[in-house]
């Protein structure tokens, strides 16, 4: 009776510990979800804002914002961070900080709140082509009359000439197509198809001294059906698309042989053309002016005469305006984003924009250090506490917070430190292999915890040889002890590689740690058949683990190196090179007497000496060239 | 003594049977863990290929049920059960911009 009573205190003991960790598991499911939902509110906070960014490339940040406080909010969450991502100076993207909160009672930590906040990105990528056949749609940016349509004739600079008879869509691109089209695109049509003699026929008279900006220039005037046509663009110069072969261009006004001049009474009063800086850059270098004052407004470019230079040359490498600009910018995105500033608009159809998730940047540990796992990213936590300032709730949460990054260690590396109390109690060895798996530097934790399940496997094996046809191998004091914790461990180990079995997203992942699950599981068991069961594992002074035990413990050992040999292929690859180089090394030594013999027999002395030192250099790099096991 | 070893059979039995009652507990909630982590991964892929204007995948369609109704996307994977136990069904929805 009194037995049995003292069996049911560790067995209520269990089961509370039990109770508990289904508590605290239960908490950190509901924060991992919640990580899960943040970055989902994230995510769509971030494509909500990029959407809006895409559709209007100039949307101000408090707009962007409150697209993506909506989106966030639809999907549980809130955005506590938002900012709009730049590429050469143009928006290309938003980068988004949502938050969502975690609450729940934890035994021993009372109600705590944690804030999981996941990041996310989303890019913009605009591209932009113009209608081949139609002239240059133009935004004039405010300018009217007389500028509107020398700025919209400017535009066309470089456009091929096509004449009116062989015309594209409209009727070809000739000289008077030209001038029809920039009056037009002023907001004064002209009536009909014009040609140059039916300009010269509705214009006014005027001298070349009294040439304003938007005044016509006829080459044939005197015959009183002139047959060319160009428009006065002020300072001196005109632009006018020339012949077949040529383009669109501005050439000054005493090139021309013009002999006649005339004003449209559409174009109404200007005023007389202004210094304006970047029309005289363009005009000098024969570029789009409307293109050049684009790249100004959008601070792509600085320098008006070094924009319009680099342009012309990239059109002169591409032959297309699009291409060109994607040239002189070093992206088809700020290409598209300039002409769309510069054509308006009536750019339509021609400027497109997709959006698209970048990937997730690298998170960044919170106060406490702590990470929980959410999704595929480790984001970091928040500890908050319901009660403000210090308290036991406080410091219990704190404690938690320890704990938890205490238990997911152990549980990572229960299975090294599994068995192997047994092991590490003769062999100092092992408890150093254990050390560093726990404890040692990051890329030889791995290393030795895999050297560990091996050393295992070979211990587990000895020992069920050795006990095989008798009771087993028998535990008692520490080593008991040690096994104990063991059986926790391993147990904790197979939950948490097999939850990382499940949620990985590759296969190499999922069997990786399925392997090892596996082997934590049957470590666990191979321990539990130590004196028939749980029971006597727990509460009994000593216990007898059978040679069947022993041999689940060396099948879970090999089982975890697969696992880890899965993992890290590069093990496997650098193993297989070592053993070619130890093949190849044995090859050489085996020969090397053979080798030098024959070359003593071939060349005498001298040889022998050349061959041992080229043995020697061989040796030496071999052993240079050795893989670390990290490689 | 004998009665003792009877009682211990018992006790044996009991736990045995206790113990593997736990272990098909635990394995049907680790499928509904899986399933609803599924859910979760389905949903939001689903969701940003939606916001990107991209298609769906053929196989996001055959493992789950994907409704959309306007900007709710409903999604519901059903969870591997154990024999004899009725089927579990995950659903995780997400509102697309």
């Amino acid at each position: 009776m009194s037995e049995r009573g003292q069996l049911s205190i560790p067995a209520v003991g269990v089961l509370l510990l039990l109770v508990l960790a289904g508590a605290l598991l239960a908490y950190l499911t509901r924060v991992n979800e919640a990580g899960a939902t943040a970055q989902r509110a994230a995510d769509m906070a971030a494509l909500a804002a990029a959407q809006l960014l895409a559709e209007d490339p100039g949307a101000p940040p408090g707009a962007l914002r409150a697209a993506a406080e909506r989106a966030a909010g639809a999907n549980g969450g809130a955005v506590t961070g938002f900012r709009i991502l730049h590429r050469q100076g143009l928006p290309s993207g938003v980068e988004v900080v949502a938050r969502v909160t975690a609450g729940g009672s934890v035994p021993g930590a009372g109600v705590r709140r944690d804030d999981v906040p996941a990041t996310s990105r989303a890019g913009v990528t605009y591209s932009a082509s113009l209608d081949p056949a139609a002239f240059r749609p133009v935004d004039l940016h405010g300018a009217r009359d007389r500028m509107a349509i020398v700025a919209a004739a400017l535009a066309q600079v470089g456009w091929p000439y096509v004449w009116g008879g062989e015309s594209r869509a409209e009727g070809g691109f000739d000289c008077s197509g030209l001038v029809g089209f920039a009056y037009a695109a002023a907001g004064h049509p002209l009536v009909g198809r014009p040609t140059a003699a039916s300009l010269w026929a509705i214009g006014h008279r005027v001298a070349a001294a009294e040439l304003e900006p938007g005044d016509l220039v006829f080459l044939g005037a005197t015959s009183g059906a002139p047959h060319h046509v160009g428009l006065y663009a002020g300072q001196g110069a005109v632009v006018v698309a020339p012949h077949t072969g040529a383009r669109v261009r501005v050439e000054p006004l005493s090139a021309g042989g013009w002999d006649g001049y005339a004003r449209l009474a559409g174009a109404g009063p200007g005023p007389p053309a202004p210094a304006d800086p970047v029309l005289e850059a363009a005009r000098s270098a024969g570029a789009p002016a409307h293109v050049v004052a684009a790249e100004l407004r959008l601070g792509l470019r600085a320098d008006p005469r070094r924009a319009a230079l680099e342009l012309v040359a990239a059109l002169r490498r591409t032959g297309d305006l699009s291409d060109a600009l994607a040239d002189q910018l070093g992206g088809r995105s700020a290409a598209a984003l300039v002409l769309r500033d510069a054509s308006g608009p009536a750019l339509g159809d021609g400027f497109r924009a997709a959006v698209s998730l970048l990937p997730r940047p690298q998170p960044r540990s919170g106060p406490s250090g702590a990470r929980h796992l959410a999704g595929d990213a480790l984001v970091p936590v928040r500890g908050a506490p319901a009660a403000a300032g210090p308290s036991r709730s406080a410091a219990a949460g704190a404690a938690l917070h320890a704990g938890e990054a205490v238990a997911r260690t152990m549980a990572r590396r229960g299975t090294q430190v599994s068995m192997q109390a047994l092991a590490g109690l003769r062999n100092g060895t092992r408890l150093g292999l254990t050390a560093v798996s726990l404890a040692g530097p990051e890329r030889w934790q791995d290393v030795a915890a895999a050297a560990g399940s091996a050393w295992d496997a070979g211990f587990a094996t000895a020992e069920a040889a050795a006990a095989w046809g008798s009771a087993g191998l028998a535990l008692d004091g520490w080593a008991l002890l040690g096994a104990r914790l063991n059986v926790l461990a391993a147990g904790l180990s197979a939950g948490v590689f097999g939850w990382a079995a499940i949620t990985a997203r590759t296969g190499r992942e999922r069997l990786g740690n399925g392997l090892l699950a596996a082997g934590s599981a049957l470590s666990a068991a191979g321990l539990l058949t130590a004196g028939g069961g749980l029971v006597p594992m727990i509460a009994a002074g000593s216990v007898v683990v059978p040679p069947v035990g022993l041999a689940l413990l060396a099948t879970g050992a090999v089982v975890c190196v697969g696992g880890y040999l899965v993992l890290h292929p590069q093990w496997c690859r650098s193993g297989l090179r070592l053993g070619g180089r130890v093949l190849d090394l044995a090859w050489r030594v085996q020969t090397a007497p053979v080798r030098l013999a024959a070359s003593a027999a071939r060349a005498g002395w001298p040889a022998v000496k050349s061959g041992a030192g080229k043995l020697a250099d061989g040796v030496s790099a071999i052993v240079e060239a050795l893989p670390t096991p990290w490689g | 003594m004998k009665r003792e070893r009877g009682q211990a059979s018992i006790e044996l039995v009991v736990g045995a049977l206790g113990l593997a009652l736990a272990v098909l507990a635990v394995v049907q909630l680790l499928l509904i863990a899986r399933a609803r982590q599924r859910a979760l991964d389905v949903a939001d892929r689903v969701a940003v290929l939606e916001a990107e204007g991209r298609p769906v995948p053929g196989g996001l369609r055959r493992e789950a049920r994907i409704e959309r109704r306007g900007d709710l996307i409903r999604v519901t994977v059903r969870a591997a059960g154990l024999p004899a136990l009725p089927v579990f069904e995950v659903r995780e929805q997400a509102v697309v911009p």
